[in-house]
């Protein structure tokens, strides 16, 4: 059952892969617009070089975004999540603030940041931080009333109760968080990159589009859009491996 | 207690707007632009007919986006939803391709279709369809199986147990993947817009950033910003309805 489901997914992208090559092949698309699978693959080695160091930048980047990001962004959604009052009084700012496109306020960040690394990278930092306080919040708000109730019963000190029931039980939500954070950082980076940025593969992407490349940036879509796919791929066995040792 | 929120509440977003009031004082115009200028300003713009050709264009190309998501999306997530060896093989790869970060597409719809409306509504499809799909399968999935075995076995035809059991008893989680839908919409549109176009609300704002005009800067994202939390509070509150009946 298991394999017959994985050879149908297998065959119907390959089944894509050839309808498109065919449509190329006969003319029913441009090949100026749509080029074929096979240009796509040989045109990756002309950008291969530029790519690669485009794509390092990138990646450091959403690093260092997602680790600000996270990190504060967990410290956050614990401190709202356990204090009911500060929930109540900020909730429709941070869920107002995360129903807003973002977007709108890169072109402040890089008036104040200039353009370059620094603006992307705060950008991406406000992109992450939002859902991942939000996941966390509702994690540390799930956790059962009476296991603290119990904790502060034997004498549990604050920093006790943070340390060794609230985080512990909030686990299974700020590993959620994380896998999502490196996913909004990463979205965060590109954006900022093609909005306004000098380097970077948004940067490039939006620079082979304006240069009508149809299929280098057909090729580097492909390579940034698997990467992404491997790195949610691991983060989710990660996530399994980490959710089952902790239940 | 709830007038201690409110106050609370409201008290932070008197001090954020005093804080932008007394910080522009300080700094250069052309970095930032006091509350008393910019609300004025808002006042104002409606008057403004090029204004509101890009508020037309914006607003309708975040509707037509979203009503070809919602249809497309709720007929594929029914359709897998009820079918399970289909679900079994495209839902993760439905999953897999949701996970990518979306604006990496945009270069090429910009390619494909121009710097006109018609990429932006492309980028806000692929934005919602996605989340619309896969919600609508979660919806139907999770419908209890008790409800549709006693159908079941009252004798309803399967037809009957789509419509009378399986729809009503998914639709709160439905309309919840359409709340985000048309939320996923909104940013689409804009983000679009402001990665390159011609007309609407995201290139008033990308153009007044380029050309320093923080006043107008400042007053058409507060316009963005009202439209996403007015599509934020209607989707919740049609979604609390539905839960309610």
């Amino acid at each position: 059952m298991q394999t017959r489901v994985l050879l149908i997914q297998i065959g119907t992208i390959i089944a894509i892969i050839v309808l498109w090559e065919l449509l190329v092949y006969w003319r029913f698309a441009d090949p100026l617009f749509l080029p074929s699978p096979s240009t796509i693959i040989s045109s990756y080695s002309r950008i291969q070089n530029v790519a690669l160091n485009s794509l390092l930048e990138t990646f450091i980047k959403t690093l260092l975004a997602f680790s600000m990001g996270a990190g504060l962004g967990i410290l956050i959604g614990i401190v709202i999540g356990s204090r009911p009052l500060l929930h109540e009084v900020l909730n429709p700012y941070v869920f107002g603030l995360y129903s807003v496109p973002r977007i709108v306020f890169l072109p402040l960040i890089i008036l104040f940041l200039g353009i370059g690394s620094n603006s992307t990278i705060f950008y991406a930092v406000l992109h992450t931080i939002l859902p991942v306080i939000i996941v966390v919040e509702g994690g540390v708000r799930n956790i059962d009333r009476r296991l603290i109730l119990y904790a502060s019963t034997l004498g549990a000190t604050r920093l006790q109760l943070y340390s060794k029931v609230i985080i512990p039980a909030a686990m299974p939500s700020i590993m959620a968080a994380l896998k999502l954070g490196i996913i909004f950082s990463l979205l965060g980076t590109l954006i900022a990159e093609m909005y306004l940025s000098l380097s970077g593969v948004g940067f490039l992407l939006q620079k082979l589009s304006y240069a009508f490349k149809s299929a280098e940036v057909f090729a580097l879509t492909g390579v940034v859009a698997s990467l992404a796919i491997v790195i949610v791929l691991v983060l989710s066995g990660i996530n399994k491996k980490v959710v089952e040792k902790w239940l | 207690m709830y007038l201690k929120i409110f106050v609370l509440r409201f008290s932070i977003l008197g001090f954020i707007l005093l804080i932008w009031e007394f910080s522009s004082s300080y700094l250069p115009q052309t970095f930032i632009t006091p509350p008393s200028k910019v609300f004025p300003l808002l006042l104002t713009i409606w008057i403004n007919l090029d204004f509101l050709g890009h508020l037309y264009v914006t607003i309708f190309s975040i509707l037509l986006a979203f009503g070809l998501a919602a249809v497309s999306g709720l007929l594929l997530g029914l359709a897998l939803g009820v079918w399970k060896m289909l679900r079994d093989v495209y839902e993760p790869l439905l999953s897999t391709f949701y996970a990518v970060p979306n604006v990496v597409w945009y270069p090429l719809l910009l390619l494909f279709l121009g710097l006109d409306i018609m990429s932006k509504i492309a980028f806000a499809y692929l934005l919602s369809f996605f989340p619309i799909t896969l919600t609508t399968i979660s919806a139907v999935v999770n419908v209890d199986k008790v409800l549709i075995r006693v159908a079941q076995s009252m004798g309803a035809s399967k037809l009957t147990v789509f419509y009378k059991v399986i729809i009503p008893a998914s639709l709160p989680t439905i309309l919840s993947g359409l709340g985000t839908g048309l939320a996923l919409c909104v940013t689409g549109v804009i983000v679009g817009e402001m990665l390159g176009g011609i007309y609407g609300l995201g290139v008033l704002i990308a153009s007044a950033a380029t050309l320093f005009e923080t006043a107008h800067y400042f007053a058409y994202t507060i316009v963005v910003i009202i439209i996403a939390l007015v599509v934020n509070y209607t989707s919740k509150v049609l979604e609390r309805l539905s839960r309610g009946v």
